[in-house]
């Protein structure tokens, strides 16, 4: 192994520009992610039994399709969604064409540790609110949001966690990025030194990521 | 105030249909501090959420101040529960936010200008005796200090009624009787209308009119403080009672059958007249005092002696003549 070509691809344009990418591809899906699982995973919670919304049918049809996005493996759901990702994105390579796949297996995850840290909230909390008139929208936003707050932050690390690496699969699939590289470069010219470097910037990236997540859990605990 | 007919609950557990509560009728007055007791499992948490319909009734009326809630359509219900506070056992406050966001919760639901809830909410913190603890979140209260929270924010929409569901059953002795002080404090400054559940006797006595007993899903007795304690009718009601007199242990007493024993009731300022020694010097009999109790409900002083007669059937009977002379309530045991 050679030392100084690690170091010098640390300022290779070519490791510069794949982390760029990856970091907007984590970005993106990141957002998307949670603007869709997000009211997902309220939904779910709601329509859950003894809930503000409880209705058997809608939970068992929402989770069904959670617990099927959720049980297929991404490397294939990814390569599955191919003709999905063009209608959406037109393209099913690159930066853009990665976005819809990491947002359609991340989305059903995140929503379910949505509703998970959304149980977690006092029941008697939520009857408190509604004894004194609140309507269900605001119980939403002033009561469950606001009190799922460091689970609902905890949810969002994972997931982000679970991105980097579905990032880096999509490398497979020529989904551009870390990923890609350690592909191209690792994988089939046997480049050590590419595949490590990468493989050391997606570690750093994780830490880096945990550790921010967990700092905000901490500062809105108050239990 | 608040009037409940023929009010019914019924839940489904395992395809089995359970009666929580079954043709409840009661009639609580404005102004009045209405106790509801029994053991859990007698229904009467349930009958409580039923009055801002947390539960709704399977039939019945629920009329609050005149308006029906159970023929109520859900966004009429929910602007008329903002006139119904309610505190719980375990507080239910929102563990994100502080003690002055807490109280300030039902102002801003309301929508209530941040000026006003501002004034509001130092108001009702000095009313509870919190206002040092304003910025704080309430896992660093005690117990006590969380009920006041409770309380100030129940009250912050100026309601006519406040619904008490077990609010004292998680603290202490001497934290529940400074919870009770203010209740009855806030209930004379304000006028509320409160309706407390409990399964402890001590709280009844100390704070309310009048109470209904509950047993199995039904109202078993409905009386004033005073009746229900000097003359119990249920067997559960007697039971409640005994529990807080310690009047259990008298039973092997009572069941000897020979011995000439008498209950006596005293109720009000005659509590503290020497009754019992005016009647020994009128009668000349002999007696001795295996039990009693001299206590307060609210205001009424309120007294209770189980004494045994010496002497002949002729000298007992004196005795009672002589304590009908004077007022006081008997019961030949």
């Amino acid at each position: 192994m050679d030392w100084m070509r690690m170091i010098q691809l640390f300022i290779d344009p070519e490791i510069i520009q794949a982390t760029k990418d990856t970091l907007v591809m984590l970005g993106l899906s990141t957002l998307f992610t949670i603007v869709i699982g997000l009211p997902l995973g309220i939904i779910v919670f709601l329509c859950s039994e003894g809930q503000l919304l409880s209705n058997k049918l809608m939970y068992t049809i929402l989770s069904t399709v959670i617990n099927i996005f959720r049980s297929i493996p991404f490397v294939i759901l990814m390569i599955m969604l191919i003709e999905v990702t063009r209608f959406i994105v037109g393209t099913s390579i690159g930066v853009r064409g990665t976005i819809p796949p990491l947002v359609i297996a991340a989305a059903p995850f995140f929503a379910r540790l949505v509703e998970t840290s959304l149980r977690e909230v006092d029941k008697g909390v939520i009857e408190a609110a509604q004894a004194m008139g609140a309507s269900p929208n605001q119980i939403i936003w002033r009561v469950l949001l606001p009190e799922s707050r460091p689970g609902l932050i905890a949810g969002i690390t994972i997931t982000v966690v679970t991105l980097v690496s579905y990032t880096a699969m999509s490398g497979i699939i020529g989904g551009g990025g870390l990923g890609d590289l350690a592909i191209r470069y690792g994988y089939q010219r046997f480049d050590t030194e590419v595949m490590l470097i990468t493989v050391f910037i997606i570690i750093v990236l994780v830490q880096i990521l945990q550790m921010l997540g967990d700092r905000l859990v901490l500062r809105f605990t108050r239990k | 105030m608040i009037n409940l007919t023929n009010v019914s609950k019924e839940y489904i557990v395992v395809k089995k249909k359970v009666n929580a509560l079954s043709e409840i009728n009661l009639c609580i007055k404005k102004g009045e501090i209405f106790g509801i007791i029994g053991y859990s499992g007698a229904g009467k948490s349930t009958l409580v959420r039923c009055m801002n319909l947390l539960e709704k009734p399977s039939t019945g009326q629920v009329e609050i101040g005149g308006v029906d809630l159970t023929a109520l359509p859900s966004a009429k219900l929910q602007s008329e529960r903002k006139k119904i506070g309610m505190i719980f056992q375990h507080f239910n406050l929102l563990s994100s936010k502080t003690i002055f966001e807490n109280v300030a919760f039902p102002l801003r639901l309301n929508k209530v200008p941040k000026k006003m809830i501002q004034n509001r909410v130092d108001e009702l913190l000095q009313l509870v005796g919190l206002e040092d603890h304003r910025n704080k979140y309430p896992s660093q209260l005690s117990g006590g200090q969380k009920q006041r929270v409770g309380i100030a924010r129940a009250l912050a929409n100026q309601p006519d009624v406040l619904l008490c569901d077990e609010a004292t059953s998680a603290l202490d002795p001497q934290t529940t009787q400074s919870i009770l002080e203010l209740l009855l404090d806030i209930q004379r400054k304000l006028k509320l209308t409160i309706v407390i559940i409990t399964h402890e006797m001590q709280v009844v006595q100390a704070i309310c009119d009048r109470v209904a007993v509950m047993d199995m899903g039904k109202v078993v007795e409905e009386e004033k403080v005073i009746d229900i304690m000097l003359q119990p009718k249920h067997e559960i009601t007697k039971k409640l009672i005994a529990e807080t007199t310690g009047d259990d242990k008298m039973n092997t007493i009572l069941q000897q059958a020979d011995r000439k024993l008498l209950k006596i009731s005293f109720r009000g300022e005659q509590t503290y007249e020497p009754i019992l020694f005016d009647v020994i010097k009128e009668t000349g009999v002999s007696l001795s005092i295996l039990q009693g109790s001299i206590s307060r409900l609210k205001e009424t002083p309120y007294g209770q002696l189980i004494v045994e007669i010496f002497g002949d059937q002729a000298s007992f009977e004196r005795t009672i003549q002589s304590l009908q002379d004077h007022h006081v309530q008997l019961e030949v045991l």
